[in-house]
């Protein structure tokens, strides 16, 4: 068991390393092809613009949000409830089985009270964009 | 990783991942540029998700990939975006030198005491084959006969569902399972002051994003 | 089996949840005129859950989920203190908030989660329970300091808190897992029968308890841990200081007790000294460096540090070894510390809101502008004197009996010169706590000087802190000639901890 559970694993790093030599071995042909003269390099102006056949960009630096970072706090803390839920997910038919409805009750007292934040949130339009 | 037998591919696998993870850490301190940074800190993390992989503890592992990687590698991103463009990253403080000797004395420490402790509990549960997912990850293992599971036996009965006769079922033969188990049965108390806790600092973190003038 | 414990016991805990939960559901629904009614929803709340407590737990002695939650007398005394210390700082903080606090639904539903908070630090038979409970309530502290958003100083206070706090749950969390890697149990009961079966510390666990001590002293603000407290003190709202200083410090104390009590005590003999040390510190730094501060908030902070010292004096004498070698648990120790905790919550609320009342006033914490107090309100002047009076242990005041109980355990666990340092610091204390009541009631002034804040303002106290001060002032008073009641109480309490429950089944884990 010790084995196969290792070997799923290997199987997920074999896919990461797969994911990771692909590109990284594109951008050495490329260069390698720049190097033996196979691709010509000649930059211009308008070559080098940022969206080479849209609108020049106007302004300097770009302006962020704040309100990104309210949703990216929502985020992390339902993440985070994610995390408490998967565990008692996973197992729910044996839970079940043997905690009976106590198993659906207790979650759902926490679903409640989380819930409870997320009127909040509503309520208090944490959640509109303006 | 002396508990894994005949592996050396693990061991290998161990090295590499520690080597990652140390060295995003170093970059993540003496990096300049603050983004990269922040990046190479979610590497640091994806790093330590693979040390939790391969000491068996799955469920660290996704918490670690979904919470850290995923969330708070945004956040921390997000802030620095929204503070200011800063590439040039800060000072140095005359403070760097200290910092560094009293991170070194607590890295020191920190070996001396894993390998001269004597972490009883973990030998045990390892040697007696049992499985190791349970042990490390702090939980009870109900089904192989050690003697941690033996005592808790006959006080959780482990009653395998209808219609899985035949298959000896253990609730606990996984990490994940098992913590879920013990939501709900040793641990339902501070499973749910958690969930008062999460909406503490949901609300405390939305009534201080308010911005001014939006307070109703 | 979950069925069969009998969840009935956490009524109050539940009443508590429940109440922070609609406190903070009306504020979403009612109306913004109409909000001033929430903290009176909340103290009807409070006062339900002491009762229920009270009736419905009075004898019981029981374990739930197999020593996770624990109630007996112990935690029954410490939920009746904590959550009427939360709801006086709840009465206390209602004119403050008013004033100054736009969030007045977050402000008393946060507060209400972070009594929750503190009860379940204090029945928690187990180190990730008590952990949890403990950020419960740091968590909501954060955002009580942080609540006064528009200024700057209550917001870097909210900054350093937040980071030394998380820092300091970091390192205890830390020690939890070496505890649990070396003992193979996180149950106060379990890591007893560890010790008691293991005198010889491994290395590990002496780390990992180092660990806890540190996290805690972060905590409770000892020396060397304390340099967030006077910074945080001075830039929170005025309530939350007075909740920083006493409520979360109760708790603390509360959880320390138990655990030291419960699950260190075999091993004493390795961590008295330790504690001592720590306690020695605390009391002489923080008295010392009391003396030399111009804002009384910064005052009151570095004497709540020196009140930890003498708090850490009766956890160095928690047990004493008898002639057979055996670890003898000393009920007077206990017994000391409670009492103690809460004649120091009476006066040091009391001060704080004198405090409270007079910035709402004049806008300013500085010692130097309390000149003339006693005259535009005699009564402030004589509850912050009395207040005073009683943190310094002058007799007839609560401090006096509290300290007397707390000493007297001290000498006789062998802490003979610990707790002489202790009273030279209280008359170290008494020092710079006459120089305020000299401020408020003595000082004239003198040609060419400034008219101070105090003399600009006109003087009014509004009904519910002049009704919360008067409770205050008799309760110092009452304490202070006739403490049997107290006393009596705080040794039932100390029993219970005394008591082993059930070892034999701790084992096993």
């Amino acid at each position: 068991m010790v084995e196969d559970y290792f070997r799923q694993y290997g199987l997920i790093t074999v896919f990461a390393a797969i994911a990771m030599v692909v590109p990284i071995s594109m951008l050495l042909m490329s260069w390698m092809a720049t190097k033996i003269k196979v691709r010509p390099r000649r930059p211009t102006p308008v070559k080098l613009e940022t969206y080479e056949c849209g609108y020049g960009p106007v302004g300097g630096q770009w302006t962020f949000n704040a309100r990104y970072y309210t949703f990216a706090l929502l985020f992390v803390i339902f993440d985070v409830e994610t995390v408490f839920l998967y565990p008692w997910a996973s197992e729910f038919g044996v839970l079940s089985a043997q905690f009976g409805v106590f198993a659906l009750l207790e979650v759902a007292v926490f679903g409640v009270i989380l819930g409870i934040g997320w009127g909040y949130a509503w309520r208090k339009r944490a959640l509109e964009w303006r | 990783m002396n508990g894994v037998e005949g592996s050396s591919v693990t061991d290998v696998a161990f090295w590499v991942v520690s080597a990652i993870a140390i060295a995003a850490s170093i970059m993540v301190v003496t990096l300049r540029d603050i983004f990269r940074a922040a990046l190479f800190l979610a590497l640091s993390f994806l790093a330590v998700a693979g040390l939790y992989i391969l000491l068996r503890a799955e469920f660290l592992a996704v918490v670690q990939i979904l919470v850290y990687v995923g969330a708070i590698s945004i956040l921390i991103v997000f802030a620095i975006v929204l503070v200011r463009d800063m590439p040039g990253g800060g000072k140095d403080n005359h403070l760097k030198v200290v910092a560094a000797t009293v991170a070194a004395l607590l890295g020191a420490l920190a070996i001396f005491v894993s390998y001269n402790s004597d972490f009883t509990n973990l030998d045990a549960l390892e040697s007696s084959n049992a499985d190791v997912a349970a042990a490390l990850t702090g939980t009870y293992d109900l089904d192989a006969s050690n003697a941690v599971g033996d005592e808790y036996e006959d006080q959780i009965a482990v009653a395998p569902p209808e219609g899985a006769e035949g298959t000896e079922i253990g609730i606990f033969s996984n990490s994940t399972g098992s913590i879920g188990g013990l939501f709900i049965r040793d641990f339902v108390l501070p499973f749910e002051a958690v969930s008062v806790l999460l909406l503490a600092a949901m609300i405390g973190a939305l009534a201080l994003l308010r911005q001014r003038g939006e307070e109703s | 089996m979950s069925a069969n414990v009998n969840v009935n016991l956490l009524t109050p805990e539940f009443i508590l949840a429940g109440m922070g939960l609609l406190v903070l559901s009306l504020d979403l629904v009612l109306p913004k005129a109409r909000r001033g009614i929430l903290p009176w929803i909340g103290v009807a709340g409070l006062i339900a859950a002491v009762a229920t407590a009270l009736i419905y737990r009075w004898d019981r002695v029981e374990e739930l989920y197999g020593g996770v939650f624990i109630a007996d007398r112990y935690s029954l005394f410490f939920f009746a203190f904590l959550v009427i210390l939360g709801g006086a700082v709840m009465i206390a903080s209602v004119d403050y908030v008013k004033q100054h606090i736009k969030f007045p639904g977050e402000y008393y539903g946060i507060l209400i989660f972070s009594i929750l908070g503190m009860v379940l630090m204090a029945s928690a038979g187990e180190l990730l329970t008590a952990y949890i409970a403990m950020e419960l309530l740091s968590f909501s502290l954060y955002v009580l300091v942080a609540l006064r958003k528009y200024d700057s100083k209550s917001n870097e206070s909210a900054a350093k808190y937040i980071l030394l706090g998380a820092f300091s749950s970091a390192i205890m969390l830390y020690g939890i897992s070496m505890v649990w890697g070396v003992t193979g149990t996180t149950f106060y009961d379990g890591i007893a029968a560890h010790l008691t079966a293991n005198p010889d510390l491994d290395i590990g666990l002496i780390v990992g308890l180092s660990l806890i001590v540190a996290g805690l002293g972060f905590k409770v603000a000892a020396v060397p841990f304390h340099m967030w407290a006077p910074d945080v003190y001075e830039g929170a709202p005025t309530p939350v200081t007075a909740y920083l200083a006493i409520g979360s410090k109760a708790a603390a104390f509360a959880l320390i007790l138990r655990l030291f009590s419960e699950g260190l005590l075999p091993a004493i003999e390795d961590w008295r000294v330790l504690i001592a040390t720590l306690a020695a510190a605390t009391m002489v730094l923080g008295n010392l460096v009391a003396i030399r501060q111009e804002n009384i908030k910064r005052m009151l902070a570095y004497s709540s540090i020196g009140q930890v010292g003498y708090l850490l004096l009766g956890v160095a004498s928690l047990g004493v070894v008898d002639a057979g070698g055996a670890v003898v648990f000393s009920e007077r120790a206990s017994t000391g510390i409670m009492v103690h905790l809460v004649g120091y919550a009476v006066a040091n609320l009391a001060a704080f809101l004198v405090v409270a009342v007079v910035y709402s006033r004049t806008g300013s914490d500085q010692i130097s502008d309390y000149r003339g107090l006693a005259k535009k309100s005699p009564y402030l002047s004589l509850v912050l004197s009395v207040a005073l009076f009683s943190l310094a242990g002058l007799p007839f005041f609560a401090g006096f009996v509290t300290k007397f109980y707390l000493f007297t355990a001290g000498a006789e666990a062998g802490f003979l010169w610990l707790s002489g340092l202790a009273m030279v610091a209280s008359l170290v204390s008494l020092y710079y706590y006459l120089r305020v009541i000299q401020r408020a009631y003595v000082d004239q002034p003198s040609e060419g000087d400034e008219e101070t804040a105090v003399e600009r303002s006109t003087f009014f106290v509004p009904l519910t802190s002049w009704l919360m001060l008067g409770v205050l002032f008799v309760g110092m008073i009452l304490i202070g000639v006739w403490p049997t009641e107290l006393a009596a109480a705080a040794d039932s309490a100390s029993d219970a901890l005394g008591t082993v429950r059930d070892v034999s089944t701790a084992l096993v884990r």
